[in-house]
């Protein structure tokens, strides 16, 4: 049972974000503005914010500031600023994770279950060695296996074996061309298949595929692994 | 003493006493002249009194010599009388000299006399003597006479003559008794003559400073004396002065003269203090005035040339130089006008390479700005005339414009902030919405029609939240506001990958993607992100739109130094709107009729390729759509 604290000045989203979360079995406080929430969070044993960030009283930048001097618990922000630099200046004072307004409630969810997990179970948990993990992704070679945020995702031989040359070789980027060579282990010839390949991998491995967390696209020149490195 | 510039009587009163220390001044002056010239402060009078002793023994014995020539009837002579060549004197009979009666007619005649006048003969025996000379003479001349003519001839000495001037001897003319009295007074003469100049002094000092200023009257004045030139009072005493020179010297002429020239300078003076005081002294000389004329008749000369149209100053140019050449030409046996001849037609060649310099600048000025370019500014500094003129207007079109550019940006900045705050607040209540639509969605309805309705709902506010999302990304794009980061970018690496991602949904469409990709592997300057929302927009209208199993176009091409990225298909609905209507919908606030999509993608794409440097064409034929990214190549 986790403790999970909704914080935004509109009471409408906060009481249908409450029954979402009572549904998958989380506990539910609610705050109006950063104050509120400041005072809940030391009160309460809260294990997940997720917080506005225009609201009146005290902002949830200016909140988040004030909570991350002596907290490290994941904090997701929703906001209605969907810019660019609205996320990157949100991430950078301390956030876990961005959700744009309007969102979709399922995907939301699934991120909350991502940095609970994170959070609370993949803390400093022991990692085979073997296994690779980027972010709250982990490949075992030994077994084939690849897990997100815990579970395990079901990979085709081709999705796992181009995963693995992504992943451990994290942070470079791969023409489809080298893919196909380095996968295939023969030249491409007539359509590249890897563009589809690596979607599909996007699709099960990421909450948003338009919007990937670790198998970024880089547009004209190929792709590659992003996260931290464990 | 202020105060007293402008009084009357204080001018009157100056001008009365220069005229006296004028006179004094000039008195005192020339008598320490004499004085001086006369040795009179070396010796204390000492040659002075001498020469005027000498003078008056030199007149009695002229006196005698004279009366002697009468009484012998013209026998005895002197060197005096020979250089007088007076008449014989006729009537009488002459008188022996050595006679009593001669004697005694000579005694009376100068018993009255200043001198002692003593004959002698040639043994020095006394014959006539009027009384004996005293002890200590003052003063004693000598002559020597002669019997007769023959004996002037010959230079036998007859006679000796002699003055001895007596020791109570006064003086006896007015001048012997002021030269004696200066010679008495003479340095206190020369304290006096330094208080009349320095009065003198004064007195101009005065009456220069009260020139100009009058009763009556606030500041500086201008008598008709006043506004004469300075030059031509200048001009006229340098005549006056050059015609003099050569007419007269003599002393009566100049005592008459230099008073008046005098009075003449002064008032000069006077009036160029005036001047100076009304600050109108080089202003109005003649010179000055000449000056100015001749300016204004230059500038009225330069006004009408500048008027000229160009052409006629240009047909004025070379009918110059041809006419110049002509004169040159018909004078061509002489070297030195072939040699100016063409240093002229050089001068020319230069002034006509220069306006080709100035009309090149020009040129590239109107280039610039047909291009669109509105930051060059023609630079107007080395141009004249004609030609200034033209940069200037160019540079005002080129202000004007940068003007109204500026201004449609920030009227354009204004309108998408507009747009991103209103939808700022359009997802905070479509949040709600969206969330419990989907609530709604999971509550066990019987009613199929409720069902249905939520449905619509659920569409609805899909829409909605991707019209917002667009509205923004649109207003972004038309305006600029986006960061463009440009990078080198593979555009078959590029297209591939955008497939990759489409491949999925165009199979469920029933859409097949064709990718013919060019060889030589064409890579532009692009930010690879945005290139992707072109692109991204561009295969979800295929998605949206194309007619299923028909075939998606999608191609790479090089054409000289352009790349050409083209997505074709065919769509399913009539096209029956026309290209730009399709891109400008957001600029001119059409409304939308597509029952999915906000109609703004086409709006972007073009907004978002624009921005990267490319260019975004659309060509609707018939059901065909097509669509061109033109890029240059990197």
């Amino acid at each position: 049972m986790y403790n999970i604290l909704v914080c935004d000045d509109e009471k409408d989203i906060v009481s249908a974000l409450t029954i979402y979360l009572r549904a998958e079995g989380y506990r539910v406080f609610t705050a109006c503005n950063g104050c509120e929430a400041l005072e809940v969070v030391d009160r309460e044993d809260i294990h997940l914010v997720l917080m506005d960030i225009m609201m009146p009283v005290m902002d949830g930048i200016t909140a988040m500031t004030e909570l991350r001097r002596h907290r490290n618990l994941p904090v997701i922000l929703l906001t209605a600023k969907g810019e660019d630099t609205d996320k990157v200046l949100g991430l950078n004072v301390g956030a876990d994770d961005y959700v744009t307004k309007p969102f979709n409630p399922v995907e939301l969810l699934a991120r909350v279950r991502s940095q609970l997990r994170r959070y609370l179970q993949l803390g400093g948990g022991a990692v085979q060695p073997a296994a690779v993990t980027i972010g709250t992704v982990s490949l075992d070679d030994d077994a084939k296996t690849v897990t997100v945020d815990g579970e395990q995702v079901n990979l085709t031989p081709l999705e796992y074996d181009i995963l693995r040359l992504l992943m451990q070789n994290a942070g470079k980027v791969f023409s489809p061309a080298e893919i196909y060579r380095r996968v295939w282990h023969e030249d491409c010839v007539g359509d590249n298949p890897v563009a589809v390949h690596v979607r599909h991998i996007r699709e099960k491995i990421e909450i948003d595929p338009a919007e990937p967390r670790y198998l970024k696209v880089v547009w004209g020149k190929g792709y590659k692994m992003e996260g931290d490195v464990r | 003493m202020k105060k007293w510039l402008d009084k009357t009587w204080a001018k009157i009163t100056a001008f009365v006493l220069l005229i006296v220390f004028t006179v004094l001044t000039v008195a005192g002056g020339l008598g320490i002249f004499f004085l001086a010239e006369n040795g009179v402060y070396l010796d204390g009078g000492e040659q002075l009194q001498q020469y005027s002793y000498h003078h008056a023994c030199y007149e009695r014995i002229w006196q005698a010599e004279n009366d002697l020539w009468q009484m012998t009837g013209g026998t005895v002579f002197s060197d005096r009388l020979a250089m007088m060549d007076s008449p014989m004197p006729a009537g009488s009979l002459p008188l022996d000299l050595t006679s009593p009666e001669a004697a005694d007619s000579f005694r009376r005649t100068y018993e009255d006399s200043v001198c002692s006048l003593t004959l002698r003969d040639a043994d020095g025996t006394v014959l006539l003597q009027n009384y004996a000379p005293d002890e200590n003479s003052l003063y004693v001349l000598e002559d020597t006479l002669y019997a007769s003519q023959a004996h002037y001839q010959s230079q036998t000495q007859d006679y000796t003559l002699t003055a001895a001037l007596r020791s109570d001897y006064q003086g006896s003319t007015y001048e012997q008794r002021l030269a004696s009295l200066g010679v008495r007074a003479r340095y206190t003469l020369i304290a006096l003559e330094v208080l009349f100049a320095a009065g003198w002094i004064f007195c101009l000092c005065f009456t220069l400073a009260s020139a100009g200023h009058w009763q009556g009257r606030e500041g500086i004045h201008l008598t008709w004396l006043d506004r004469i030139p300075a030059d031509l009072w200048l001009a006229g005493f340098a005549a006056t002065l050059i015609s003099l020179g050569g007419v007269s010297s003599s002393f009566d002429f100049y005592v008459v003269v230099a008073p008046i020239l005098a009075i003449l300078f002064y008032l000069f003076l006077a009036a160029f203090a005036a001047q100076c005081k009304a600050g109108t002294v080089l202003r109005d000389t003649v010179i000055a005035q000449l000056l100015r004329l001749l300016r204004r008749a230059l500038r009225a000369m330069g006004y009408v040339l500048r008027s000229l149209p160009l052409v006629w100053k240009t047909a004025l140019g070379v009918a110059a130089l041809l006419l110049f050449d002509l004169i040159c030409v018909a004078n061509h046996y002489d070297e030195e006008f072939l040699i100016v001849m063409l240093a002229v037609n050089l001068l020319a060649g230069l002034f006509l390479i220069y306006l080709a310099i100035g009309l090149r600048k020009l040129q590239k000025g109107g280039q610039a700005l047909a291009d669109g370019n509105y930051d060059s500014v023609v630079d107007t500094k080395h141009l004249f005339g004609d030609f200034r003129r033209h940069g200037e207007n160019l540079n005002a079109i080129q202000q004007g414009v940068q003007k109204a550019v500026a201004q449609q940006m920030r009227s354009e900045r204004m309108k998408t902030e507009l747009i991103t705050n209103v939808s700022h607040d359009i997802k905070t209540p479509l949040t709600s919405i969206v969330n419990y639509v989907d609530l709604l969605k999971k509550e066990q309805i019987d009613s199929p029609a409720a069902r249905e309705y939520i449905d619509v709902l659920d569409r609805q506010s899909a829409r909605l939240r991707k019209l917002t999302e667009d509205l923004v990304e649109a207003s972004k794009a038309a305006s600029g506001a986006i960061p463009v980061a440009l990078t080198d970018t593979d555009v078959n690496v590029f297209l591939s990958q955008a497939v990759g991602e489409y491949r999925q949904r165009l199979a469920e469409t029933g859409v097949e993607p064709v990718l013919t990709l060019d060889e030589s592997e064409p890579r532009i300057r692009a930010d690879g992100k945005l290139l992707w929302r072109v692109l991204d927009n561009l295969l979800s209208n295929v998605c949206k739109y194309a007619m299923p199993g028909t075939r998606l176009y999608l191609s790479s091409r090089c054409a000289e130094d352009r790349v050409l990225i083209t997505v074709k298909n065919v769509s399913r609905y009539p096209l029956n709107i026309t290209a730009d209507e399709l891109t400008e919908r957001f600029v001119r606030g059409d409304v939308s009729r597509s029952t999915e999509g906000s109609g703004l993608g086409l709006s972007i794409a073009s907004g978002l390729t624009r921005l990267q440097g490319g260019e975004f064409r659309l060509l609707v034929d018939g059901d065909l759509f097509k669509a061109t990214l033109d890029f240059p190549r990197f």
